[in-house]
């Protein structure tokens, strides 16, 4: 057995004993369903409500992957705007620093009184809380560019923007990649939330209502789609990064020697 | 300095095909560089003029800091001169229609660009090949790569990334990209500097074909005698900061030159007249 | 009807259907989850009726009854399911602005204390040396001073804790708090989803056994709409109201509509609440007087005084700045008759 393998195995070992662990407790310690389902009652409720789970996992995919986007043109737009000049730079800074440290869960009210509730709320919260990270990523990247790098195209007579296009953003591209993968959760979790404040369509919403009918085993079907779902949208953008940038986590970076 | 007289009179620079051009390819006219003011000031280099027809390789010799790199830098564009004129094809080197290659010590290749893309990538931002490069980069410009990259030695590395070459590949994948553009003026900085002897006289060798194939024009900075001796037609020496040039004298050996001759007595005289001609200003 | 311009552009770019050239839109919100006792206003957008009048309705659910009100004066929505009282306290602060309603329909007020039996509460002055938990800012919460007042009970030595609405009752189960301030209709269901009997095991001080005859939630309408489409406001009510009356006589058709909108519920538990609601919340004795829809003045002006006291509201409100009955159809079409099936 290779060593991946080993430690595939091991991994999903660890996931099985603690559901395992999960059900024993709850059988042995008796607890009440009300207060912790056990997982087998969570699986079939999950089983059996899929269908009408599915349209509202599609809706809280649908407002992450929108708001996400939203947020990414944005952030790169802004992230471009800062990296570049220094100026810019020290200006916005302590402007953005003030907005993304604004807890979403006090602006969410603030969407559904302008918006109504729904989707636009739940787009507009899951784009802007993974605005930030992007941001910091792409100046951080452009701001760090080694001045090698743009040294070669300056000797051949590149303009700002040239140089920009063809050494800053490939080289910010790893930062960038490295924000995605935090942005997509982010903008999940606060898709999420706005679905719980207000919404009629969603997972968020289903766990609400679930709680306030005291369906408690639904609740904790939507707490677990909701980790797979998490986990889902960050492997893929792990994959993504690992995809358009595997030369930056090559050993020997020749261009930094 | 003193030559044999068993060797044969200089050649001149050949012309370039579409013939002699009256004005010089690079000018330097009592160009100074002079960083920060007042007490703090530090003359990197003194006011200074060179001169280089086309077709000439001029290589600067002399120590650490004496000014040689400003010299390359006032000439690509990176640093304007304190005083004085940096003239390049007879236009000031701020004019945008020059054509520079640059090879530095440090490849620099982008890594995460194949060889072929980054040897292609001065015809992305130089006319007129900007122009077609869209059309041209899986065709004509192509072609140019592969050929430069045979005649270096790389052929069926164009696909390749930089981490999979070794420092001595990747400085000769840096040589194509500095002359892909057919460059008016080819510096060199140092560009061997990082490699291992018998790689180097590889290099130079190769240095030396590309040079007597295309004839450019060609400013070489170095600190190795030989590697002057080896591929220049003249040699200017400089003395320590605040740089000025102290001698400029040709080199009379015929090209091309046979890379064992750089252990021959006649080189080694040359050389070593140089060497004592820099210990006499190290020491003033 | 009044949309802000960001909300538009996000509906469309949301893929919210495009209004019909003829059709009037109105942005909805109902007074919490979806409830069965929210019947009337899904049936009618699920058999059409809004639509015959020319009206394209859409239905969110909402925050809580209260905050309906905010939900119309903020501009996101044109009218609601909500709690008049909420009216009365936003008109005080600010005549002219608050939503007016338009049609009544819970005339019993669902206010109450709930206790379970083992805390040994039977009267209100047993309150006293005891802990009650409510959620900030909804009404029985709120008017607890004023039941207080009326009954002779001491506030000061009434605990009272804050918490949010669905943790009251499993509170109340494990004995963190002695009595809760909630409402009947979601309560109840409550407690007999956590396994309890609300009939046999909890007491209710229900608000209105204890000289509060409040009027509760109804069909409420923006001041803007009333403005400037009063045919769509009529055309509302005519829809709800008839809703309404075929709520009364089956609740089979009501059931399909709450589970069209929300495939999420209990459909029997739903039923039950809104038997509940027929029952206990919309047969006031005055209805069958004036008909559904309607309420009487004086009763009124009485409601707006005792929440100008547990609010503390600067100024009394007129009766007709709260309700306006000039869009309720003929009282022959509004005879309130329940049948249970």
């Amino acid at each position: 057995m290779t060593d991946s393998q080993r430690i595939r195995l091991l991994s999903t070992s660890l996931i099985i004993g603690f559901f395992l662990m999960w059900e024993l407790l709850c059988i042995i310690l008796n607890v009440s369903d009300l207060v912790l389902p056990r997982p087998s009652e969570i699986l079939v409720t999950m089983w059996t409500r899929f269908p009408v789970l599915w349209p509202h996992i599609l809706q809280t995919l649908y407002s992450t992957l929108f708001g996400f986007s939203l947020g990414v043109m944005i952030g790169v737009t802004l992230g471009v705007i800062v990296g570049t000049s220094k100026i810019a730079y020290a200006v916005a800074y302590p402007l953005l620093v003030g907005f993304s440290s604004i807890p979403k869960v006090a602006v969410v009210p603030i969407f559904v009184l302008w918006f109504g509730s729904g989707t636009t709320p739940a787009v507009l919260t899951a784009m802007v809380i993974c605005v930030f990270p992007i941001v910091v990523n792409i100046a951080t990247g452009l701001a760090t560019t080694e001045p090698e790098l743009e040294d070669v195209l300056k000797t051949l007579g590149a303009s700002k923007t040239e140089i920009l296009w063809n050494v800053g953003l490939p080289r910010a591209m790893p930062y960038f990649f490295a924000s995605l993968k935090v942005a997509i959760t982010l903008s999940f979790v606060g898709a999420v939330l706005s679905e719980t404040v207000a919404s009629n369509m969603g997972i968020g919403n289903v766990m609400m209502t679930a709680s306030s009918n005291f369906q408690v085993s639904l609740v904790f079907a939507g707490l677990i789609i909701l980790a797979l779902m998490g986990v889902a949208l960050y492997a893929v953008f792990s994959m993504l990064e690992r995809r358009v940038t595997g030369w930056a986590t090559r050993g020997n970076d020749i261009a930094i020697t | 300095m003193n030559m044999s007289a068993s060797i044969p009179a200089p050649a001149p620079p050949q012309a370039k095909a579409a013939g002699v051009h009256p004005r010089p390819a690079l000018e330097l006219q009592d160009a100074s560089v002079v960083f920060g003011t007042g007490d703090t000031a530090v003359t990197a280099l003194s006011p200074t003029s060179i001169r280089m027809d086309r077709g000439d390789f001029l290589a600067l010799v002399g120590p650490s800091g004496c000014g040689k790199s400003t010299i390359l830098k006032l000439v690509s564009n990176l640093i304007q001169p304190s005083s004085g004129l940096v003239l390049v094809g007879g236009k000031e080197a701020r004019a945008k229609e020059l054509r520079i290659g640059m090879a530095f010590q440090n490849p620099t290749m982008l890594p995460w660009l194949t060889i072929e893309r980054n040897i292609m990538m001065p015809l992305k931002i130089v006319s007129p090949f900007k122009q077609t490069y869209r059309k041209d980069k899986t065709g004509a410009f192509r072609d140019r790569v592969h050929a430069l990259l045979k005649q270096v030695g790389l052929q069926g590395f164009a696909n390749h990334y930089p981490w999979q070459l070794s420092g001595g590949m990747l400085q000769r994948s840096n040589l194509c990209r500095a002359l892909i553009h057919e460059p008016d003026l080819l510096l060199l900085d140092e560009p061997f500097g990082a490699l291992d002897q018998f790689t180097r006289e590889e290099l130079w060798q190769i240095m030396q074909d590309l040079y007597l194939d295309r004839k450019p024009t060609v400013l070489l900075v170095t600190h190795d005698l030989r590697e002057a001796g080896y591929l220049a037609n003249r040699i200017c020496v400089m003395s320590a900061r605040p740089g000025r040039i102290i001698s400029d004298e040709p080199v009379t050996i015929p090209q091309p030159r046979e890379i064992g001759m750089i252990y021959s007595p006649e080189f080694v005289e040359m050389t070593q007249g140089l060497r004592e001609l820099i210990a006499q200003v190290r020491s003033t | 009807m009044k949309h802000s311009l960001f909300g538009a552009a996000f509906a469309l770019l949301a893929g919210a259907a495009p209004a019909l050239a003829e059709m009037t839109d109105i942005r909805f919100t109902l007074g919490w989850k979806t409830q069965g006792s929210d019947a009337p206003f899904l049936l009618a957008l699920n058999k059409g009726y809004f639509e015959e009048e020319g009206l394209n309705v859409t239905i969110d659910q909402g925050e809580g009854s209260a905050a309906t009100v905010t939900r119309i004066m903020g501009g996101a929505y044109d009218a609601g399911f909500g709690d008049i009282n909420a009216i009365i306290q936003n008109a005080a602060a600010r005549p002219g602005e608050a939503p007016v309603m338009v049609y009544q329909l819970w005339n019993r007020p669902p206010f109450a204390i709930v206790t379970p039996k083992t805390a040994g509460i039977e009267s209100p002055a047993d309150f006293e040396g005891k802990t009650l938990g409510g959620a900030q800012g909804t009404p029985t919460t709120r008017l607890f001073p004023v039941f207080a007042e009326l009954n002779g009970i001491d506030l000061e030595k009434v605990a009272q804790e804050n918490m949010a609405p669905n943790l009251q009752e499993p509170m109340m189960i494990r004995g963190d708090i002695d009595g809760a301030f909630v409402f009947t209709s979601t309560s109840w269901f409550n407690l007999i989803a956590n396994r309890q009997d609300p009939a046999n095991d909890y007491n209710w001080f229900n608000f209105e056994d204890y000289g509060m005859d409040l009027y509760s939630n109804g069909l409420m309408v923006s001041r803007a709409m009333l403005a400037e489409n009063p045919e769509a406001v009529a055309g509302l009510v005519r829809a709800v109201n008839k809703a309404t009356m075929e709520v009364a006589a089956n609740q089979d058709s009501s059931v399909e509509a709450i589970m069209a909108f929300d495939n999420l519920v209990d459909p029997e538990l739903e039923r039950a609440r809104l038997e509940f609601a027929l029952t206990n919340l919309m047969n006031a004795p005055e209805v069958t007087e004036i008909g559904m829809g309607d309420l009487v003045d004086e009763r009124l002006t009485r409601s707006i005084e005792i929440v100008a006291q547990g609010y503390g509201l600067d100024r009394l409100p007129e009766a007709s700045e709260i309700f306006d009955r000039s869009f309720l159809p003929p009282m022959d079409t509004r005879t309130f008759e329940v049948t249970l099936n």
